[in-house]
């Protein structure tokens, strides 16, 4: 919030590009930097980015007994969504905080980046699966989805 | 977006994001529209989706006041259309 105090003196769209990142940067570093640092050197064009939590999750069966998907989601903690976008390479975790987090558009965010908007849908797509595959290897990890049925682990996308 | 005609859940699937997001034409906001109100995967698929944008909105929004949020809103409106022109 201290980057807040500092609005009136920036004139330039450059200077407000550097505000909004640095408000990124301090927004979302602050846990699991180790975490963070690996990721965000990782290279961007390494790892599957189909992931869907939602196929996963979903049961068809069990529509009329409950609602898995939902329920995991309510279930997340601040902290883990929070830790999911820190483990975010940088140019995902850009994107995906400025429209998720921020509820920027598409255009605004591709004007503070300075990137076609086509890049700003495509790393938000690819963001956002890294980010669901996150919460996914979390939660098997503490047992989120402990309650769920047995074969879901291994189900894939339909 | 031109595309908007639907014909399969793999269609909509691709257009559901930019949907959620408000970032798609008329024409294809009424045709995810139209499937979803078919489609019993798909709305589940959409309800979802919306539920999880919905829970990562929440972080920015609690150590925000309103006044500031609003003023960041305004600055970002005006920084933007300035720097689109």
């Amino acid at each position: 919030m201290k980057a807040l105090e500092s609005l009136p003196s920036l004139r330039s769209l450059q200077s407000f590009r550097g505000w909004v990142l640095r408000i990124l940067h301090n927004t979302f570093v602050s846990r699991s930097r180790s975490a963070w640092a690996r990721a965000s050197h990782e290279p961007l064009d390494t790892v599957a980015d189909d992931f869907s939590l939602f196929e996963r999750l979903h049961q068809p069966i069990l529509l009329w007994w409950g609602n898995p998907e939902m329920d995991f989601v309510n279930r997340l903690l601040r902290e883990d969504l929070e830790r999911a976008i820190d483990a975010l390479p940088d140019a995902f975790r850009e994107v995906v905080v400025l429209v998720d987090v921020q509820g920027l558009g598409y255009r605004d965010v591709a004007n503070v980046l300075g990137v076609p908007v086509g890049t700003v849908r495509s790393r938000l797509a690819r963001g956002r699966s890294r980010l669901q595959k996150a919460l996914w290897e979390h939660a098997l990890e503490v047992g989120l989805r402990g309650d769920l049925p047995s074969n879901s682990r291994e189900k894939g996308p339909e | 977006v031109t595309r908007s005609e639907i014909k399969s859940c793999e269609d909509a699937i691709r257009l559901l994001a930019a949907y959620l997001d408000r970032e798609v034409s008329e024409a294809a906001h009424a045709e995810v529209e139209r499937h979803l109100s078919t489609c019993r995967s798909c709305y589940s698929r959409a309800q979802f989706e919306r539920r999880l944008k919905k829970r990562l909105a929440e972080l920015g929004q609690e150590p925000v006041r309103p006044a500031l949020s609003q003023r960041v809103q305004e600055l970002i409106k005006d920084f933007t259309v300035t720097g689109s022109e």
